[in-house]
């Protein structure tokens, strides 16, 4: 795996380029816009890391430009101005991900795995929490590799919390996802299916956890230090 | 074609007077050349038919109505006494019952009516192309069968053109004199009267951009006073933000110091060590550091935002405030939950509008949750609550926490506040942050707490968008 870091703080580059070797990618680095814009034309790779305060060429132009040659490589955008507006135009321009500096290296490095695992996979549709597997084409939940009996509702409602993993889903949104099916669910039979899902998940490294006027929340067991 | 734009441009207020003066002077100087014409012309004829009057009066007397048929005794140079006139022509007619009794050369037109016995009047007409104005007298009637005779004098009009000519003239040469007077007086007047504007223009040009100090209008006109205090009030707003911000400028930079000065501290350290477990050690307080940092940067910049000098314009729409509130306490839950926090929400309705600031009231409600999030023990419990009362929403975040002793809540809101005898890592901005968006919303913080140890509920009450 092929890595591309684009950073003008020689610092920030020194220490991205040190740790992403350490997780096994081969790694190149550029700390102006021009001199990136140069290699990208002839050298392709599994992902860009790209600041966006570049010197010579800013990183939105090197973006629109490595776009416009019909580059599907992904881009996550490393940036130290986080506001809406600046978000907004760089996914619009082409950028897989955005984060703000300064980070958590384990952050990053998640999401380097996870766009260059999007990038391999065209779009995968299989979400993963601890040993629980959800297929969503295929509308199979599986721990361990061994199916889940769940029914086409409850099956839902996992999909939901799956989705919003380490986020709270609120009822809303699973009622929201509830009623493309026949008849209007009410709040009590929402409960009831959570029940059911709980019971069926009993025996593995998930919890569903409910919090208090917001939802619930699916995590893994080991990380909780509270029932 | 002059320009007249340029020459007399619109924003001069000495030309706008001359202009006004010459509007209204125009019009009555014109209306008062009428007046005087109609005038000098009445009073011009006034004396001049009274001498028509008496010469009519005279060639009365000359006629003889005794014998059966009328005479008129009128002796050539009677005639030419009558006719003798410097200016204008005279002639006389005398009609009898039968036609002219006696008549000059030329003619006289007759007038469409006649008048009564021993009465007068007069008339205009004209002859040879000449204007005339013409008495007609009717004798009196002596005798009852006495048949009418009238008698016509009449003259040209360059007598009486002339003397009108003569009055008006007299009348307006000094009016229109008086007039430009008038309006060079005004004119130079006013200049003068300007004249502390253009002191005062050239004293500001003099100054220092620098110089934000009030300006002098002790010497200027009383009608330019208010403006030149109301100038002065904004350069004391403007001197005022600018001073606010070198503070908080100079504030940052001292707070920002500390932590800096324990990076370097403890990176020295490690890179001095041998002993692995020590730069381990050193090098995770680091990492603490860098955090502090981080999070500090961040306070600062949503200050900066919050405060009104930050950005002039507050971009306000009607939002759903409980809405807001659920989903950004959404986002906290995780991070409550790694310090054994219950953190949960609850709400009288799910639709409560207001009128505010997304960006700017999401910040509010993640520093009230921190903030909370901050002070409260391990396994603690907090809810963030909206509910609406009347015509006010009111926004509660309910800790059970170290709470805030009754001589600490208004201390709290101050910049870099901490309480004293925490090892909390706030860095004293989030209440700074609170108070500041919820005053940009006109909305007001309060708190409750019954003392330390016994949790605090942190209120914002803002008006309800009906």
């Amino acid at each position: 795996m092929r890595i591309f870091i684009v950073e003008d703080d020689l610092v920030l580059a020194d220490g991205l380029k040190n740790s992403l070797i350490q997780s096994g990618y081969a790694i190149d680095v550029a700390t102006n816009g021009s001199d990136a814009d140069s290699i990208l034309a002839y050298q392709a790779f599994d992902l860009v890391v790209l600041d966006l305060g570049l010197p010579k060429l800013g990183g939105f132009e090197v973006l629109k430009r490595l776009r416009s040659r019909g580059s599907k490589t992904p881009v996550l955008i490393l940036t130290a101005n986080d506001n809406v507006d600046n978000r907004v135009l760089g996914l619009d321009l082409g950028a897989d991900d955005y984060l703000s500096k300064p980070f958590n290296l384990a952050e990053l490095e998640a999401r380097v795995r996870a766009l260059i695992r999007r990038g391999q996979s065209g779009s995968s549709a299989i979400t993963s929490v601890g040993g629980l597997k959800f297929d969503m084409t295929n509308r199979i939940a599986a721990y361990n590799e061994i199916s889940l009996n769940l029914s086409a509702r409850e099956l839902a409602v996992l999909e939901v919390l799956m989705l919003k993993a380490g986020k709270v889903a609120s009822k809303e949104q699973m009622l929201d996802k509830l009623c493309n099916f026949d008849a209007d669910i009410s709040d009590n039979a929402l409960e009831v299916y959570l029940h059911r899902l709980r019971k069926k998940l009993e025996h593995t490294d998930i919890n569903i956890r409910t919090i208090r006027g917001l939802g619930y929340l699916l995590e893994e067991k080991l990380n909780t230090s509270k029932t | 074609m002059l320009n007249f734009k340029k020459h007399f441009p619109q924003n001069s207020l000495k030309n706008q007077l001359f202009k006004w003066l010459l509007l209204l002077l125009l019009p009555l100087i014109f209306i008062s050349i009428i007046a005087g014409y109609i005038l000098a012309n009445h009073f011009t004829n006034q004396a001049y038919d009274k001498s028509l009057y008496r010469s009519a009066l005279a060639l009365a007397g000359q006629i003889d109505l005794e014998t059966p048929k009328i005479q008129v005794h009128l002796p050539q140079i009677a005639k030419d006494l009558l006719e003798f006139d410097e200016d204008d022509y005279v002639y006389f007619r005398i009609i009898g019952p039968n036609g002219d009794l006696a008549s000059s050369n030329a003619s006289l037109p007759l007038p469409n009516k006649y008048p009564k016995a021993d009465k007068f009047f007069y008339y205009e007409t004209s002859l040879d192309d000449e204007d005339l104005r013409v008495i007609i007298y009717a004798l009196p009637k002596i005798k009852n069968n006495q048949k009418n005779i009238y008698i016509l004098v009449g003259e040209t009009q360059q007598k009486r053109l002339q003397m009108a000519d003569e009055i008006i003239l007299s009348l307006l040469l000094p009016q229109l004199l008086i007039g430009l007077l008038v309006g060079a007086l005004l004119f130079f007047g006013i200049k003068r009267g300007l004249m502390p504007l253009e002191k005062l223009k050239a004293e500001l040009i003099a100054r220092n951009s620098n110089d934000l100090s009030p300006v002098d209008h002790s010497a200027a006109p009383t009608e330019l006073k208010p403006l030149l205090e109301s100038f002065n009030d904004l350069l004391a707003k403007v001197a005022n933000n600018i001073a606010k911000q070198q503070r908080f400028i100079a504030d940052a930079s001292h707070q920002l110091r500390t932590p800096l000065a324990g990076l370097k501290t403890q990176a020295e350290l490690a890179l001095r060590e041998i002993n692995p477990a020590k730069i381990s050690h050193a090098l995770s307080q680091i990492n603490v550091a860098s955090g502090n940092l981080s999070h500090l940067v961040n306070q600062l910049l949503s200050l900066t935002k919050a405060e009104p000098s930050g950005s002039v314009f507050l971009e306000t729409e009607s939002l759903n405030l409980s809405q807001l509130a659920q989903l950004t306490t959404s986002d906290w839950v995780v991070t409550a939950l790694e310090k054994n926090i219950d953190l949960g929400f609850t709400a009288t309705d799910k639709t409560l509008l207001i009128k505010g600031n997304a960006v700017l009231l999401r910040e509010l409600i993640n520093n009230l949750i921190e903030n909370a999030i901050l002070y409260s023990f391990n396994g603690g419990n907090i809810t963030v609550g909206i509910k609406q009362e009347n015509k006010h929403i009111f926004l509660t975040v309910q800790d059970d926490g170290i709470g805030i002793a009754a001589d600490q809540q208004t201390l709290v809101f101050e910049r870099f506040y901490r309480v004293l005898g925490t090892q909390q890592t706030g860095c004293g901005l989030g209440l700074t942050i609170v108070q500041e968006i919820a005053e940009r919303h006109q909305a007001t913080v309060s708190i409750f707490s019954k003392g330390e140890g016994l949790g605090a509920l942190f209120t914002v009450r803002f008006a309800a968008l009906s």
